[in-house]
């Protein structure tokens, strides 16, 4: 490969690089910071590994103060993002001791008497309930009637800036969901994965149906 | 929104020798940064990446402005705003008031000074 390919070579990287940068810092800088590489290839000033490495360095940098400015404008579901979480707590560290247990116990350390959610509640059913079931559907329901209230009231941002803006809502809804959902279908999810990746999505109904009651 | 910056606040070595460098006149990206290897004699070595970071930053802080090339170039120059030269101006005077400082108490006790801090 001669110097030529190797600047071919070297500055296809940068612009790659480049493009992993935030839209708003690539779209301003993006002309100036390969006018920059080239005046450093020709002058010699520095290998291209260091141009290319303190351009990967600064890209989480980049995205830290893109969501810094990004949130500290638009960020104002903070509190239905706390509440959420609060409610969430109780199931993930349900799930954090039981998944150990559960583990230790297919590895045949454990009696199956003590592992799972179940043997913890015990019989506390409504308390679990509560935990297990009502906990994450609040949280859901919090932080989707707060993404609604902001979608209504933040009607002049892009979807991107918005979903930038509500980040933290947004995974506390999708946890909130998951969650709600894991009680009545935990045991249908490995059926229903293996089902996927044994056969794709043919007789996808017929294997929901089978799923359903494993 | 604009980060709040004030002029007297204590400047990163990056930011520091980006507002030297364009002290005396406004310079494009690559001039910035061989400006910044000469003035550090070589201890601050930025690459694009980091440089333009720095930029965008200061400008959010209002220390520095872009201006179109006087020459029809296509680059982008650099110069200080007038909260830019403060900061620069409060950073030289507090590096003044140490060499002044270290003059006056002789550089031994203040070394010396330092080693006390550093073990207490």
């Amino acid at each position: 490969m001669d110097a030529r390919h190797v600047m071919k070579f070297a500055r296809a990287i940068f612009r790659a690089v480049i493009a992993a940068y935030p839209a708003s810092y690539r779209k301003h800088f993006k002309e100036s910071l390969l006018q920059t590489f080239d005046d450093m290839r020709e002058d010699a000033a520095a290998s291209d590994w260091f141009i290319i490495r303190d351009a990967i360095a600064s890209i989480p940098m980049q995205y830290v103060n893109y969501f810094h400015e990004t949130m500290k404008i638009k960020f104002k579901n903070l509190p239905a993002a706390i509440a959420g979480a609060a409610l969430l707590l109780p199931f993930a560290l349900l799930v954090a001791i039981a998944a150990p247990a559960q583990l230790l116990y297919k590895l045949g350390y454990a009696n199956p008497v003590n592992v799972g959610i179940g043997q913890i509640i015990g019989t506390h059913v409504g308390l679990g309930t509560v935990i297990l079931i009502f906990f994450p559907i609040a949280a859901f329901l919090i932080n989707f009637v707060a993404l609604i209230w902001a979608g209504f009231r933040d009607r002049e941002l892009t979807v991107k800036q918005f979903v930038a803006g509500n980040v933290f809502s947004i995974v506390i809804m999708i946890l909130g969901f998951g969650f709600a959902l894991f009680l009545p279908f935990h045991d249908a999810i490995p059926c229903f994965v293996q089902g996927i990746w044994q056969n794709g999505f043919n007789n996808f109904l017929p294997l929901m149906n089978a799923c359903r009651n494993a | 929104m604009k980060q709040k910056t004030p002029a007297n606040d204590l400047l990163t070595p990056a930011v520091f020798y980006i507002l030297l460098a364009l002290s005396a006149q406004e310079r494009h990206g690559y001039d910035i940064m061989k400006q910044v290897k000469t003035d550090s004699a070589g201890a601050v070595a930025m690459g694009p990446g980091t440089l333009y970071g720095s930029l965008k930053r200061m400008m959010n802080d209002e220390l520095v402005e872009e201006v179109a090339s006087k020459t029809g170039e296509r680059r982008i120059y650099y110069r200080l705003t007038i909260k830019g030269k403060k900061a620069l101006g409060g950073e030289l005077r507090r590096f003044a008031g140490a060499v002044k400082f270290a003059k006056e108490k002789g550089l031994k006790q203040l070394l010396a000074l330092r080693w006390t801090l550093d073990t207490s």
